[in-house]
């Protein structure tokens, strides 16, 4: 008998890690655009995309209310962050999606009418972070904190 | 390779240097005392329009640093500060482990008197041994306008910073007192007082009617913890004299000019890794 680890054949299949996947993940296209805003702001205003796995709503677990329990989705927020006024940090939305599923994506900003919109592909969930990003509440919290920043 | 810049700016906008410093010597970690130009401003002239936007402005408790880096402030965590300090938890990719990189701008003769300046001198190295037994480690590297010259006695005392001038003697990592170890600094500046070709014989110059003055000081500092030495070149530690466009220079003796610069000379130094 051994205990080698290495001698444990791998149960795993072969052709899960696959590298030519042609997909842009959501969480990838909001970096980008995090990016972007420090671009266009000479870093005085930095994007922060911050992501963890989405937490079960407390009246699904009425047993057990003080715990906190990871539902089967992940979480993206999107902030926008002033370095030069203390590291201030400004929650303009977040998305959630299921883990093994790219899409759909859950995006929850006031932008949008029950402050919720589903996109079910690349191409809508870029239009939704583009819609939210020219509004008119998003153009007045990026003024506000570029002149504070500056001031 | 780290390059660092450090510069006591004497309160004067001097973005254009800072800018044309930052070009010419790469600089990835830049440091500023006394500076009073808005940092908005400053990320502007550091981050034009035409370029990727590469240095962050790293938030801080400390009124008397400024710090750009031209990595985002995830790498560069902030873990004591007082208003004459900061001392900052540097992970970086390519290097193994972190750095705690302190900077400063310490208490100066005009507003204390030299013994006031050596007891400041050790409840400052007090506290970076604590910060150091907290993190577990002594890849330590200090540096900023210290107010001091490298022979002070808070400068050199073991209970004080513990700078030594020579590497060798800096390995040794302590020396024991009264049975309580104090560990040294490796402090490089030693090699840059006095004349040498096409080197200032200091980094800030002061002619007064004492009866005691050296003219040339060096207030301006980095030393290094033994544990950090591999990666250090005493070669690329320079005092500038110059910002790629005009001499930080001027009269007689090569005083820096600070009607049109700052009274102090800004100093270079890297890690390599």
């Amino acid at each position: 008998m051994t205990n080698s680890v290495s001698n444990i054949e791998s149960l795993w299949p072969s052709d899960f890690i696959s590298s030519d996947v042609d997909v842009t993940l959501p969480v990838m296209i909001l970096r980008q655009q995090a990016t972007i805003l420090g671009q266009l702001t000479h870093n005085i205003l930095e994007g922060l995309v911050e992501s963890s796995p989405e937490l079960m709503p407390k009246y699904q677990i009425p047993q057990i209310p003080e715990k906190k329990v990871m539902s089967d989705a992940l979480r993206h927020n999107f902030y926008i962050k002033a370095p030069t006024l203390g590291g201030y940090r400004y929650k303009l939305f977040y998305a959630t999606h299921k883990l093994a599923d790219t899409y759909p994506v859950n995006i929850y900003s006031p932008v949008f009418p029950d402050s919720f919109l589903q996109v079910i592909d690349e191409k809508e969930f870029c239009q939704a972070v583009s819609d939210i990003f020219n509004s008119e509440k998003t153009k007045k919290i990026v003024q506000s904190l570029l002149i504070q920043s500056e001031a | 390779m780290l390059t660092f810049l450090f510069w006591n700016l004497n309160r004067k906008d001097l973005t254009v240097s800072i800018d044309s410093l930052v070009n010419i010597h790469n600089i990835d970690i830049l440091i500023l005392a006394e500076c009073e130009i808005s940092p908005a401003n400053l990320l502007r002239v550091l981050n034009p329009s035409d370029r990727e936007a590469q240095f962050h402005y790293l938030r801080g408790e400390c009124e008397k640093i400024q710090i750009f880096t031209r990595f985002p402030d995830i790498f560069s965590r902030p873990i004591f500060e007082s208003s004459r300090f900061t001392m900052r938890c540097l992970t970086l990719p390519g290097f193994d482990g972190e750095i705690l990189l302190v900077a400063a701008h310490l208490l100066s003769l005009t507003n204390a008197d030299q013994k006031t300046l050596d007891a400041e001198a050790s409840e400052f190295a007090r506290e970076i041994r604590r910060i150091e037994t907290e993190r577990g480690h002594s890849r330590t590297i200090l540096v900023g306008d210290l107010n001091m010259n490298p022979f002070a006695d808070g400068m050199v005392a073991a209970s004080g910073l513990h700078g030594v001038m020579t590497k060798e003697i800096a390995k040794r990592e302590t020396r024991t007192i009264q049975t309580r170890g104090y560990p040294f600094f490796y402090n490089p500046m030693w090699r840059h007082f006095g004349d040498r070709p096409d080197k200032p014989p200091g980094s800030y110059y002061y002619r007064g009617a004492d009866h005691v003055c050296y003219f040339w000081n060096i207030f301006d500092q980095v030393l290094i913890r033994p544990a950090l030495l591999d990666y250090w070149d005493d070669e690329d530690l320079q005092i500038l004299v110059h910002d790629g466009v005009s001499s930080l220079l001027v009269g007689r003796v090569d005083a820096p000019n600070k009607k049109q610069f700052s009274d102090h000379l800004p100093i270079l130094f890297c890690l390599n890794f």
